[in-house]
């Protein structure tokens, strides 16, 4: 990419991901004015009310931007490792996953904290990743956008049984559930962003730095072998750090769709295939896209607000289903 | 030609088809003794003379409440909608090629739930409005996913990832009405959202027997075609079948029971799904399987409502236990299905 | 050997989603004769045949079978005429050799009327012809790539069409099953009458097996006629870019195609 395009697109994105979350801060059930947010952040002792309330959502924004990062670099990590144009955490059903083992930890283990999900996240989503690649990569054809996405959608709905028999009989866990499950970035709060946070940096580092051994392993296992890539390495590699980035937001915010479907072909669309700008621009993109899909979440719900997954999900799947249509039926 | 050879294949014909009619009357007597153990189990536990008393139309006090009121709608309501959902599953699965590929995994049922869930939630309506427009709603998804994978040539693939892409979108829209509904309805929302045989009225069956008697009967008449549209695209219209006019035919009427179904009981978790391989495994793949398929339906659904009724100290609704059920026999049909290359 | 109808294509243009494939291409088949269609890669040797047997809509032009437009007949009957055996068809899983053979008998079978014994007789006929009846009761997913093809072949077969159309039958056969096939279905024009038109990669095998073939390039028919009179070192050349010199085949006294490369020419 030449230089002039690249500075463009940077200062671009970074421009666009600077007035959303300004928006974020500044819109929701009371409007605050631009001047009173940019003066809450310059003396965040301020009391007044209009400070109150930009304080009240200054970890919603923050975490929306980390949230959807996470979400885009996965997504982007997923699809490369997988050489698959549809790997995204909702559709291999990593998301269900986690939302079973967390499910299970506020019924059976009495677990009730943000830095306690996580951990059953993460043990959800990995052991779900893996199970699904694994089903559908056997047999002919190594893992087509059609198999995995069945297996994904398959075990989604199975675990999903699950889910629904763990909370039925327990009406305080439904409650709790029925907000976590639809995924949104309203409850979080700086000891949630604090607790995750490492995992989300190890993520987002080891994904930054498996880049270009990315683009070596989008031209096929044996030539990557030949270009003296350790594929397996790679492949394990990335998907840590997918499983990390996604089963860590998906523990504090519950499972949000379609980000990771939608940013990395976008920005596989602006800048090329080149993995080593699709990571980090995917990290924007994301960052982006949760945040303004928070906001008109906030806007479609008022005067209260509407989630942000289901923002995600509604505006997300059609992108799957002009996939669909775009791809060539021989590789299905 | 040899008559020992003649006799192989004559007797392989004869062979399968024993089999395909011995498997049909054993899932017969099943089902039956399945609607019995319905009628039989309970809180209070009636002889079988009170029970066929009640059943010719007796009043016998008591009995006839318990019996006519409660389990025999709720015996009928499963038996029917599993057999909807077994049917049509299979022919769905038939029709595509791939077990995977039931109504319940790429999005018709779940058009027919948010038609319902809205109507439930929004509109606070019950009965027959919320079956039409949950009819409506899956046949409308179900013309979309079609219409959108159509492009040029048809492509079952194309089509189960569109239709998961729909489903997505549809379950989004379903959370959406959930969150926004008064907490009150919700557990009645969720309920019906995993599939539940509670609280099924006696005036609920007659259309749901209509609707499956018509459309059921349709798809054991078209089971011909349906086998010939197995072959593939290319193979079925040499062989000089109209295929878009059966394909066409034939979601028309698996969709209208699905989607009838699913407004009665909710989309019961897999049985759409299972049916369709159980019956094949058992009565062979060479026959259309529309009557295993539906009876095999009419099983899953009854046991899991026995077994979430009685096996637990709290009651579970029938979907969990079909999901539960449900999912060693996915994963195992995954790892197979995927092993034998049997992409879409 | 009963009279087989006319079956000729004029005027046919023809291709897949508004892309035009075949221009302008008029054929007559000829009857009770072997026919191969040979091209390079995309040439549109595949689509021509599928476009003959009603897979593909030709955007103008016509087919006509015994007089009629094929559009116009309808499709049981056409198909009780007509068959085709595509390049990779779909095996239904688990299903038993004669069951998908019995699968072939579709068009003679109305609402009511099941299999009857005509059919299964045309079933053990089949599977008799192909050699596969010892295989009858078998899964087809358990057989060899050879074998299953000798089963699509008897599916062919039972539908007891006077014309049969194969879209490349070897393609993934080891040489030895090539053979096999190519022999089969001349034993079936042979002994039937039956005639066959298919798409075959190898030249060598068309030229000795065709009684007549149709050389299509960038999606006009450039030449056709006997083996003997049409292949020569120029229609390669034109056909498929190739130099080669032309031969006798030692053992069947068809031409016989030796390739030229760049280096390994002995100049005499």
């Amino acid at each position: 990419m030449k230089v002039k395009k690249l500075i463009i697109l940077i200062s671009a994105s970074v421009t666009l991901l600077v007035l959303s979350a300004f928006a974020s801060l500044a819109f929701g059930s009371r409007n605050v004015g631009l001047k009173e947010v940019i003066g809450t952040l310059f003396h965040l002792s301020s009391t007044s009310f209009e400070s109150l309330v930009v304080r009240e959502r200054i970890p919603r924004t923050v975490f929306s931007i980390i949230a959807g990062a996470s979400l885009g670099v996965s997504g982007a990590l997923m699809q490369a490792i997988t050489r698959n144009p549809i790997a995204d955490p909702s559709i291999l059903g990593v998301n269900t996953g986690a939302s079973l083992f967390v499910v299970s930890g506020i019924a059976f283990f009495h677990v009730n904290s943000a830095s306690q999900y996580i951990w059953f996240a993460l043990a959800g989503a990995a052991v779900t990743a893996v199970f699904v690649y694994r089903i559908g990569s056997m047999g002919y054809g190594g893992a087509t956008p059609i198999k995995l996405a069945l297996a994904g959608a398959a075990t989604s709905a199975a675990l999903s049984s699950l889910v629904s028999a763990v909370i039925l009989p327990r009406t305080e866990v439904m409650n709790a559930f029925r907000f976590w499950q639809v995924g949104s970035v309203s409850g979080a709060t700086w000891e949630g962003i604090l607790s995750v946070s490492p995992f989300l940096v190890a993520g987002l580092i080891i994904g930054i730095l498996s880049a270009s051994a990315l683009n070596a392993l989008a031209l096929g296992d044996d030539v990557a072998t030949g270009l003296g890539v350790n594929t397996g390495l790679v492949r394990i590699a990335g998907a840590l750090a997918g499983v990390l980035l996604c089963g860590a937001t998906t523990a504090l915010a519950g499972p949000i769709g379609f980000v990771g479907l939608m940013i990395p072909h976008t920005m596989r669309l602006i800048c090329g295939p080149n993995m080593r700008y699709i990571v980090p621009m995917s990290a924007v993109g994301g960052a982006i896209l949760l945040t303004v899909s928070d906001i008109i979440g906030r806007f479609i719900g008022y005067p209260g607000e509407l989630e942000a997954g289901i923002i995600t999900a509604f505006f997300g799947a059609p992108i799957l289903i002009l996939i669909a249509m775009r791809v060539k039926v021989r590789s299905l | 030609m040899t008559n020992t050879n003649v006799n192989i294949v004559r007797a392989g014909f004869y062979k399968r088809r024993i089999r395909y009619i011995a498997v049909t009357v054993v899932l017969t007597v099943f089902t039956a003794i399945l609607c019995s153990a319905m009628l039989y189990l309970g809180n209070t536990r009636y002889s079988p003379e009170v029970i066929l008393r009640v059943l010719l139309g007796e009043q016998v006090k008591g009995a006839a409440f318990a019996i006519g009121t409660i389990r025999l709608p709720r015996m009928l309501a499963g038996l029917l909608a599993g057999m909807a959902f077994g049917m049509a599953g299979n022919t769905f699965q038939t029709m595509l090629r791939n077990p995977l590929a039931s109504p319940d995994i790429i999005g018709v049922s779940s058009g027919s739930g948010v038609a319902a869930v809205f109507c439930i939630l929004v509109l606070k309506v019950s009965g027959n409005i919320v079956s039409i427009s949950a009819v409506i709603a899956g046949l409308s998804v179900a013309f979309l996913i079609y219409a959108l994978s159509r492009g040029g040539s048809f492509s079952g693939g194309r089509l189960i990832l569109i239709g998961i892409g729909m489903q997505a979108m549809l379950n989004a829209v379903i959370s959406f009405l959930l969150l926004r509904a008064n907490q009150y309805d919700v557990p009645a929302a969720l309920r019906w959202l995993s599939g539940s045989l509670n609280g099924m009225k006696m005036e609920d069956i007659p259309a749901l027997f209509i609707v499956v008697l018509l459309f059921g009967c349709l798809l054991v008449f078209f089971g011909r075609q349906l086998k010939i549209l197995e072959l593939g695209e290319q193979s079925a219209v040499t062989l000089g079948l109209r295929t878009d006019r059966t394909r066409l035919l034939l979601v028309l009427c698996a969709v209208f029971l699905i989607a009838y179904a699913t407004a009665v009981t909710g989309p019961i978790a897999f049985v759409a799904f299972l049916a369709g391989p159980i019956a094949g495994r058992m009565a062979g793949a060479g026959n259309s399987n529309t009557i295993p398929a539906g009876l095999t339906g009419a099983v899953l659904v009854l046991l899991a409502d026995i077994i979430g009724q009685y096996a637990f100290d709290i009651r579970f609704p029938v979907g969990i236990i079909t999901g539960i059920l449900g999912a060693p026999y996915l994963i195992y049909l995954l790892i197979r299905m995927n092993r034998t290359g049997g992409a879409a | 050997m009963k009279q087989t109808p006319i079956f000729s294509a004029s005027n046919i243009v023809a291709g897949y989603d508004k892309k035009i494939i075949i221009n302008n291409i008029d054929v007559i088949i000829p009857n009770n004769k072997i026919s191969v269609i040979i091209g390079a890669n995309a040439c549109g040797k595949s689509t021509l045949l599928k476009t003959l047997a009603r897979l593909i809509k030709p955007v103008s032009g016509e087919i006509v079978l015994d007089g009629k437009q094929i559009s116009a007949i309808p499709p049981k009957q056409l198909a009780r005429v007509l068959g085709l055996l595509p390049q990779a068809p779909v095996v239904p899983e688990g299903i038993t050799v004669s069951d998908l053979v019995s699968r072939g008998r579709y068009p003679y079978q109305n609402f009511l009327k099941g299999l009857g014994k005509k059919d299964y007789e045309a079933v053990e006929e089949a599977l008799e012809i192909m050699g596969i009846t010892d295989l009858a009761n078998r899964s087809v997913d358990e057989l060899s790539g050879g074998q299953r093809q000798r089963v699509w072949i008897a599916m062919a077969l039972a539908q007891q069409t006077d014309i049969l159309l194969l879209d490349e039958p070897t393609t993934f056969l080891d040489i030895t099953y090539q053979i096999e096939i190519l022999d089969l279905l001349t034993d079936l024009n042979r002994k039937r009458g039956t005639t066959i038109v298919m798409v075959l990669h190898d030249i060598n095998l068309s030229a000795r097996y065709a009684d007549y073939i149709f050389a299509v390039q960038k999606g006009n028919l450039i030449a056709q006629g006997e083996p003997s009179k049409i292949i020569s070192e120029e229609l390669m050349k034109q056909v498929f870019g190739l130099d080669c010199a032309v031969i006798k085949d030692p053992v069947s006294g068809s031409p016989f195609i030796v390739p030229k490369g760049r280096y390994h020419v002995v100049t005499a």
